[in-house]
């Protein structure tokens, strides 16, 4: 059946408009094209007051990278859609698991894989850079932006009309296609709230963060002594680590490895190398503060999503609040009389795992609510009864096992991150899969079918299938499909909350941060955690809610990461 | 027919699946300029060509010299002068599930062979045997000392390189790296000539 009759018509739209640095799209201009008559419309900003067409559900709208467009609706103050297909999110799943994917998932680079002639990137750039440039424009600069508008129009259509038989070539495909639409919604509304900053530090933090940056440096070093100046001597860092008695892991030509997750890794085990680890990422990211904060003191920027291979959200990691190091996220701070939540799904990896395998011993540790200690109880490394008071070291590295494996981890990185031998954790991981079978069995078989080229897909349908990579992550696969439809599940509770009226400010992994009215604040939070535990249960099964945790925050207090902690006390220190 | 009876993205039971594993897979075909020489990749899955002219006894000196090892292909009437330095293989045309092929030197043990059996080379060649009919996938399991061969099930054959075997090992060795006379490179080094 062809699905595509079943609307009553079909508009493909673009708008183009200026996004400064933190602040929500300014429309310019938009033009539209109804594919079922094949007529086209452009419309200057001084003709968008108020929404030209319907947009119930009998009428399908298309787009590159929608949530742009659903920013400057909600700018306009339109209702957004009903029925979405984002072609950005199609190209995206299309070339997912492909090494021709790494060349970009752009309208231009879509269009070419699938023979349609577009403008030449010079072209492009030039008019991108007049648009920005803000006006005021001429009648014939107008004219050209409506024409460029419009190209992008006629080749997005003709995309379009090419990869219709690709996504919707049957109802339940049809349905998870405008499902990854009706996200984009979500996407532009969360975009839309953005997260409030503590405006008053941020200015004095870009103000005085050259100042100080040395200052930081030379106070955390005091207790290591691997810095000259502003760097970071890797000889002065050995000779540390010969007085911490650490053993380092080293790269193929004998350097210490000094990438972050190595940091991170050790840092478990050495809590000494905490402060040293924070400094560094800060230092790295932080040449020049580039935290993306609007007029409104809300930190804003594009949330990348269908972004990575298991289609999570992938924001730029120096522009959004919750890609930079953890200190900095105490400039998250509600305003006055408004509240803050960061609500998150508790251990959702295992959750997953256990509902979409089936295994009953692995959903039995997680129902424990400690599924820790759960697993060291179920495996006979601890005793009936056992807590986390009464064996807290085997619980630890028990812990390390179950989270290790959520994450894709081989033995040696568990090892580095629990502070125990490698013969430890390879024990230890024998006996995870000694005592969860049927979830060892269904993800092995997973990887395998991946391996032989087979698609694998979460239950709301995002897929992978590996194509033309000659060496493909093995352990990557192992844990695609419980981060995967961690990202299903995420997409979902943002369409829920989002619906519901609720402001989420942001997404993060597993977690959202909402705000509301301090006086609203017992229903706000009650309703984000019942969605999610809802979202949850429609993406695993009933049987299957996944836990929530909340932490809130009311004004004055700010937010506040523990691992950075000691860092922000140490900056504003410095800032007085 | 109305639009609420077609795919509707606010009810997630119209479009949830549970089978979340999909059975599909094309292979990707490029001409051939080269082809690799070494053992399958331990996360690819391959075949072994099911006719004996792509499986020949061979004998090669093994170059370590340049920091990774490097096969050389010794001319028959060289083996007996070079016997300590060379080690018997069977030459075997694999082609891996990308549709990309190589040659494996796989081991070669029979009863004229100095090689001695071990765990590692009896498992390997049982992975062999198994490849010219299933598709095969070999990991190392260093805990016991052998191969772990996997096997998957029904899976379409793989398409062949139309070329001999004389002209795959063309463009797997190239001419210097057959050992054909004393004056190979590889063998004045090894006599100290060089």
């Amino acid at each position: 059946m062809d699905w595509m009759k079943s609307y009553k018509s079909i508009f493909v739209l673009d708008f183009e408009f200026i996004a400064n640095d933190g602040e929500r799209p300014t429309p310019v201009c938009m033009v539209v094209t109804n594919v079922t008559t094949n007529t086209t419309t452009k419309y200057w900003l001084d003709k968008l007051d108020k929404c030209p067409f319907p947009t119930g559900s009998e009428h399908l709208f298309v787009g590159y990278f929608a949530s742009a467009e659903w920013g400057c609706f909600l700018q306009l103050g339109w209702e957004i859609p009903e029925r979405i297909i984002d072609l950005y999110a199609e190209f995206r799943l299309h070339m997912n698991g492909r090494l021709a994917a790494a060349r970009g998932n752009g309208l231009i680079s879509a269009c070419k894989s699938f023979g349609i002639r577009v403008m030449e990137t010079s072209e492009k750039n030039a008019m991108r850079d007049l648009i920005v440039a803000g006006g005021p424009w001429t009648e014939q600069q107008r004219n050209s932006i409506l024409d460029y508008c419009a190209a992008d129009v006629e080749i997005t259509a003709k995309l379009f009309l090419k990869m219709w038989p690709i996504f919707a070539p049957t109802k339940v495909k049809l349905g998870q296609a405008l499902f990854r639409g009706r996200y984009t919604a979500a996407v532009a509304r969360m975009e839309h709230a953005g997260v409030p900053m503590d405006v008053e530090l941020h200015e004095q933090l870009l103000e005085r963060w050259p100042l100080i940056k040395d200052r930081l440096i030379a106070e955390v070093d005091k207790d290591y002594g691997v810095y000259q100046g502003a760097v970071f001597k890797t000889s002065l860092f050995e000779a540390w680590l010969k007085t911490q008695a650490i053993s380092w892991p080293r790269t193929a030509n004998g350097k210490p490895k000094l990438d972050d997750a190595t940091f991170r890794d050790l840092a478990l085990k050495h809590p000494q190398l905490s402060a040293l680890r924070e400094l560094r990422k800060t230092m790295s990211q932080m040449q020049t503060l580039k935290l993306a904060v609007g007029k409104d003191g809300r930190n804003r920027t594009l949330l990348g999503p269908f972004g990575s291979k298991t289609g999570r959200n992938q924001p730029s990691t120096t522009r959004f609040i919750f890609g930079n190091a953890a200190w900095l996220r105490s400039l998250i701070k509600p305003s006055p009389g408004y509240g803050l939540a960061y609500v998150d799904y508790s251990s959702q990896e295992i959750a997953i795992a256990a509902a979409l395998s089936g295994d009953q011993n692995m959903w039995a540790a997680y129902s424990s609510g400690d599924p820790y200690m759960a697993f060291a109880i179920q495996a006979g490394l601890a005793p009936e009864g056992a807590t986390k008071a009464t064996h807290k070291d085997i619980r630890n590295q028990c812990k390390q096992i179950v989270l290790g494996v959520g994450y894709g981890m081989g033995a040696e990185a568990m090892a580095g991150a629990g502070g125990i031998h490698v013969v430890q954790a390879r024990a230890l991981l024998q006996s995870h899969k000694m005592t969860y079978r049927e979830f060892w069995a269904w993800a092995e078989r997973n990887q395998l079918h991946a391996l032989m080229q087979d698609t694998l897909r979460t239950p709301l349908g995002w897929e992978i299938k590996l194509a033309d990579d000659p060496d493909p992550n093995e352990r990557s696969l192992l844990n695609w499909p419980m981060q995967s439809t961690g990202a299903d599940i995420m997409r979902l509770a943002a369409c829920l909350l989002t619906e519901a009226g609720i402001e989420v400010c942001c997404p993060v992994h597993d977690a959202f941060l909402v705000g509301y009215s301090l006086g609203d604040q017992e229903r706000v939070v009650r309703e984000t955690c019942n969605l999610m535990v809802e979202a949850s249960r429609i993406v695993l099964g009933a049987e299957y809610p996944c836990r929530v945790d909340v932490e809130a925050i009311s004004y004055p207090d700010r937010y506040s990461d523990e691992r950075g902690e000691a860092m922000f006390a140490q900056v504003s220190r410095l800032l007085k | 027919m109305s639009t609420h009876q077609t795919a509707n993205p606010f009810d997630p039971e119209q479009f949830r699946v549970t089978d979340t594993l999909g059975i599909t897979g094309d292979g990707i075909k490029k001409e051939l300029t080269r082809i690799r020489v070494g053992k399958p990749k331990k996360s690819s899955f391959f075949r072994v060509h099911p006719n004996e002219s792509y499986r020949i006894p061979v004998s090669v000196i093994e170059d370590h010299s340049g920091g990774m090892k490097e096969e050389y292909l010794v001319m028959p009437h060289m083996v007996l002068q070079y016997a300590e330095e060379t080690t018997p293989k069977l030459l075997v045309l694999c082609v891996d599930k990308m549709g990309i092929p190589f040659l494996w030197l796989a081991p070669r043990v029979d009863a004229t062979s100095p090689m001695r059996a071990n765990l590692w080379n009896e498992t390997a060649l049982k992975g062999l045997d198994l490849a010219l009919t299933k598709w095969v996938r070999l990991s190392a399991n260093m805990h016991e000392g052998c191969y772990n061969v996997h096997t998957a099930g029904e899976e379409p054959d793989p398409v062949w390189p139309e070329l001999t075997m004389a002209q795959l090992m063309e463009l797997g060795f190239g001419e210097e790296r057959v050992i054909r006379s004393d004056q190979h490179p590889l063998i004045r080094q090894l006599l100290g000539r060089d």
